[in-house]
């Protein structure tokens, strides 16, 4: 049996022991997946951490439980509390049971690791994710000590860690890394999986696609088709685009932005707002952020900025600057996100810093009339691809093979003219689509748990392709959301047909097994006609258990009655409300013999069928 | 071509989400985004926003309004104002601006006993086509009818159209040669189609008596005539309209999908896209032959003239792979969005 380690990073980074939850959330959604099943797993990481998933995890339970009792129409008494506290109880032991806490001079240990998040920390961490340095070997020595208690065979990790890296050499493990993909929402949401590595180092960015097929266009990742709750991409683009906040050296305005105006149109909009065309988008990242950090040149997001921004300039674009949104939560990212915009903003006045609250939406409309999108190596220039916009990186990504990507932008910012080149960008869109197609998948839990579980159970480092070329003949992403529809749509079915379904029901079996009423249900016939076509209305009293279909058998056939909810047959105002009434209608082309006795099935929420003879 | 300016006003009352009203997104969204493609300017805005935010016009050149409705003075002020000005549209994808056929609308007694909203709503639309001189529609016979009540009108036939990802995703689907649950599909969008699913009863029940493994999956609201409820255990009914995401993966989950639609000026007058949207899934198709449906030729499709030919539900064959990408290209040739909107290109540009 495969056994498997979830590694969520334990030391603490950006002055938080808790910064890993939203991946612990994605391992611990896969792992207690059906598609999981047979393969053993084990969590480790800090307490805080894993403390917070229990919770986490408990409270979700419990929302499944009161769904399932809305559903059931129940009223939570005091006895279904009693049930349950039991039920998180057992949910509890079982979840604790796969977590693995460090002992507590471990746990002293990693908490002396807190210190205020800076440079010498970012330094630390690097070390780290490089694999040298003393807080390297200490997390190499916990690896082994866990391993000496749980043997495992994959040690699943998100984005990089030279403490595992090393341990699983040393070991012969087998890595699974897994990191947020080029594509988030409202895109549909992507998740990368693969042994070799994150950003520059995935084994995507060395394939060969030349000979290689996909079939469904990019396009799809921009709209409802995997998914409707939220606003796609395909919606927000077509609207209109109103003025939006922005600064520059003058000071706060509106901008609009488009492209080619007629001189009329533009007069009218500069009326209402400043009108830019003829622009670059640069979007920033976070400045400790590991990807920008150990997959570019740059420092800071100044360095970047200083280095880009004059060439932009010199080559007569306007520039407009997105801040990152996770910046102003943490503190040591907008303190740099400040410097470099400040120094930005004094490099001319055709840099457009916009506000920091920008929506999602005004962001996607401001990108549809750009010369082009340009960040270090960030999702944002991946998905401007999908809407027709050349996405430019300076560093190295997951989504760029050979480093096309970055030859074409290093071109483009030295006034090169491969951004006019169809042939070179529809390569590039090649690539770009066929990583949607067969490389970055779906972020769904039912998507992540399947093809998780493959690369688990079927992976073999031995094998001589690359990781991405096996992933491409392994797994089959459509495939899988195909599964993942119809298994949504079973369950959609089920809770329709208030949790039984006619079609499952094998009435001949029913009929074979029937037991006699024998009082059990109180039923009336109401009507019966059988001169021209055959018709019995009747009611039967609901007791706890509740009919559930209502039949007769006629002629090796099965006629099934219809239950109706609301007593719009009879005016029975001495009937009790609590009842079923049902018609059960023989209309055929066939004569209907006038029957003389008959059997009326009635099948319960018990599961038992029970008959009443009916003598006429 | 030189790049165009082109704003889209469509008729919903999904103001937040305009992009799921099926008819706003195949009437605006799809030919908006085609339209880009082919290096225009376009954009989608919905009525009541375009009212709201009138100088949204001043942007465009080109306006075309999705089933144009004169329920507000603003709209009456801005085509008095405008229709000489900018190059205006009305698009329409249903009859609904032919006074003097209420009293054949199907259900017309049911749904209004009085006449009073649904004449009012109608002779709106009438109203509103004196400010056009040009017109989109769906379909030939609806051209035709719009021709009778308004001879000098401009109109041409701008078909519902698939766009890429759509195709390609289905044709994705279709390789994953799943196993089909399902012998048959009916897909009411909504709760009009009791009468058009009542006609095919009797063939239906013939079916089931004749194939005792025959099912039928029903998605969408409709009343099962009573003579097909002993075949209840056959049936899969699910009322609720589910997501258009859902749809392409759910349709490749039947063989055969169903069109009926009663015989009358209104069904004469719609869309083929119950075929052209299920062919690309690999599911054949039973269709009443309205005109939009009669002028596809394909082996997908099973074209039912009078009521006895829905008799060929017992003769439904299975069809080789190999024609598949063949009939595909064949049925796109029609209705591949991009070469829709060149179409729209020509004819209004």
């Amino acid at each position: 049996m495969k056994k498997v380690l979830f590694y969520v990073e334990p030391h603490p980074i950006r002055n938080l022991f808790t910064e890993f939850i939203t991946p612990a959330e994605i391992f611990i959604d896969a792992a207690l997946h059906d598609n999981f099943s047979g393969i053993e797993w084990r969590m480790f990481s800090n307490d805080f951490l894993l403390n917070l998933i229990t919770e986490k995890h408990l409270m979700r339970f419990q929302d499944v439980l009161s769904t399932e009792k809305d559903l059931e129409g129940r009223v939570i008494d005091e006895e279904d509390e009693d049930e349950v506290e039991f039920k998180l109880n057992t949910v509890l032991r079982g979840f604790k049971e796969n977590l693995i806490y460090p002992e507590e001079e471990d746990s002293v240990k990693i908490h002396s690791f807190l210190s205020e998040w800076n440079e010498n920390q970012i330094i630390l961490r690097n070390d780290l994710v490089a694999g040298i340095g003393e807080i390297t070997e200490y997390y190499e020595q916990l690896l082994e000590k866990i391993y000496q208690d749980y043997k495992f065979t994959h040690v699943v990790l998100w984005s990089e860690n030279g403490a595992v890296r090393n341990f699983c050499e040393n070991f012969n493990i087998q890595p699974i890394h897994m990191e947020l993909g080029p594509t988030r929402r409202p895109f549909q949401d992507t998740i990368l999986i693969d042994t070799s590595g994150t950003n520059g180092n995935a084994s995507f960015c060395k394939e060969d696609i030349s000979n290689k097929k996909f079939c469904v266009a990019s396009s799809l990742w921009a709209s409802d088709l995997f998914n409707d709750d939220y606003a796609s991409v395909h919606e927000m683009f077509l609207t209109p685009a109103g003025p939006i906040s922005a600064v520059n050296a003058h000071g706060s305005l509106s901008l609009l932005t488009g492209t080619e105006l007629e001189d009329d149109i533009r007069a009218e909009i500069n009326r209402q707002a400043e009108f830019v065309d003829n622009y670059v988008v640069i979007c920033l990242q976070l400045a400790d952020d590991l990807n920008t950090l150990n997959h570019s040149h740059y420092s800071d997001p100044k360095h970047f900025l200083s280095e880009i921004i004059p060439k932009l300039i010199g080559l007569g674009y306007k520039v407009l600057i997105k801040r990152h949104p996770g910046a102003r939560g943490r503190i040591f990212n907008l303190i740099k996100e400040n410097e470099a915009i400040d120094f930005a903003i004094k490099i001319s006045k055709n840099v457009y810093v916009l506000n920091a609250e920008t929506s999602q939406r005004d962001f996607i409309l401001l990108t549809k009339n750009a010369i082009a999108v340009i960040s270090i190596n960030s999702s944002v220039s991946c998905e401007s691809w999908i809407v027709g916009v050349p996405g430019l990186i300076t560093g190295k990504a997951a989504y760029d093979i050979k480093d096309k990507l970055q030859k074409l932008t290093s071109d483009f910012l030295n006034g090169g003219n491969l951004i006019k080149d169809k042939k070179y960008l529809d390569e590039i869109r090649d690539v770009i689509g066929y990583g949607l197609n067969n490389y970055f998948i779906p972020r769904s839990s039912y998507v992540i748990s399947s093809s998780l579980a493959k690369v688990i159970n079927d992976f073999d480092k031995k094998d001589n392709r690359s990781f991405a070329n096996w992933f491409d003949e392994n797994v089959d992403i459509f495939k899988i959301i195909g599964d993942e529809k119809a298994a949504g749509f079973d369950r959609e079915i089920k809770l329709n047909s208030k949790h039984h379904r006619t079609s499952e029901i094998n009435f001949d079996n029913l009929v074979n097994f029937a037991i006699p009423n024998e009082g059990f249900y109180f039923c009336e016939i109401l009507d019966f006609n059988d001169s021209n076509q055959l018709t019995i209305k009747g009611c039967i009293a609901i007791s706890k258990v509740i009919p559930v279909e209502v039949f007769i058998e006629y002629d090796n056939d099965i006629f099934l009655g219809e239950i109706i909810e609301n007593d719009d047959v009879h005016n029975g105002n001495s009937k009790p409300k609590e009842e079923k009434v049902f018609i059960i209608r023989a209309c055929s082309e066939e004569q209907i013999l006038p029957l003389n006795d008959f059997n009326i099935y009635i099948y319960g929420s018990d599961n038992i069928c029970r008959y009443i003879r009916v003598i006429k | 071509m030189i790049s165009e300016r082109i704003l889209f006003v469509g008729h919903t009352r999904r103001e937040e989400r305009p992009y799921m009203d099926p008819s706003t997104r195949y009437r605006c969204f799809n030919i908006a985004y085609s339209l880009r493609e082919l290096g225009h300017i376009t954009e989608v805005v919905t009525l009541s926003y375009f009212l709201d935010n009138i100088e949204v016009a001043n942007n465009f050149k080109h306006i075309v309004f999705h089933r144009p409705t004169l329920a507000d003075d603003r709209l009456i002020q801005f085509f008095e104002k405008y229709r000489s000005v900018k190059n205006l549209i009305a698009d329409y994808d249903d009859l609904i601006f032919d006074v003097g056929n209420i009293l054949n609308l199907p259900n017309i007694m049911a749904r209004d006993p009085y006449l009073v909203n649904v004449s009012d709503y109608i002779s709106r639309n009438a109203a509103a086509n004196q400010y056009f001189e040009k017109f989109s529609v769906s379909t030939v016979p609806l051209a035709e009818k719009l021709k009778s009540i308004i001879p000098l009108a401009q109109v041409h036939v701008i078909s519902n159209s698939l766009t890429k990802e759509y195709v390609s995703l289905s044709r994705r689907i279709f390789s994953l040669n799943r196993k089909r649950e399902y012998k048959l599909g009916y897909f009411p969008g909504t709760a009009i189609h009791d009468n058009d699913f009542e006609g095919i009863a009797p063939y239906l029940e013939v079916f089931f008596k004749n194939n005792k493994n025959g099912n039928l999956f029903v998605l969408g609201p409709l009343k099962i005539p009573d003579s097909l409820y002993r075949y209840s255990h056959r049936i899969e009914h699910v009322k609720d309209v589910i997501p258009f995401s859902h749809l392409p993966y759910v349709k490749a989950n039947v063989e055969t999908i169903l069109a009926p639609l009663s015989h009358n000026e209104f069904a004469v007058c719609k869309s083929g896209l119950k075929f052209f949207e299920a062919m690309p899934l690999g599911c054949q198709v039973i269709a009443t032959a309205i005109p939009d449906i009669d002028r596809f030729d394909s082996k997908y499709l099973h074209k039912c003239h009078k009521p006895e030919d829905w008799n060929s539900l017992l003769e439904l064959k299975s069809i080789s792979k190999e024609s598949y990408e063949y009939e595909l290209d064949k049925t796109l040739s029609k209705v591949d969005a991009i070469s829709v909107a060149k179409i729209w290109e020509e004819r209004f540009l």
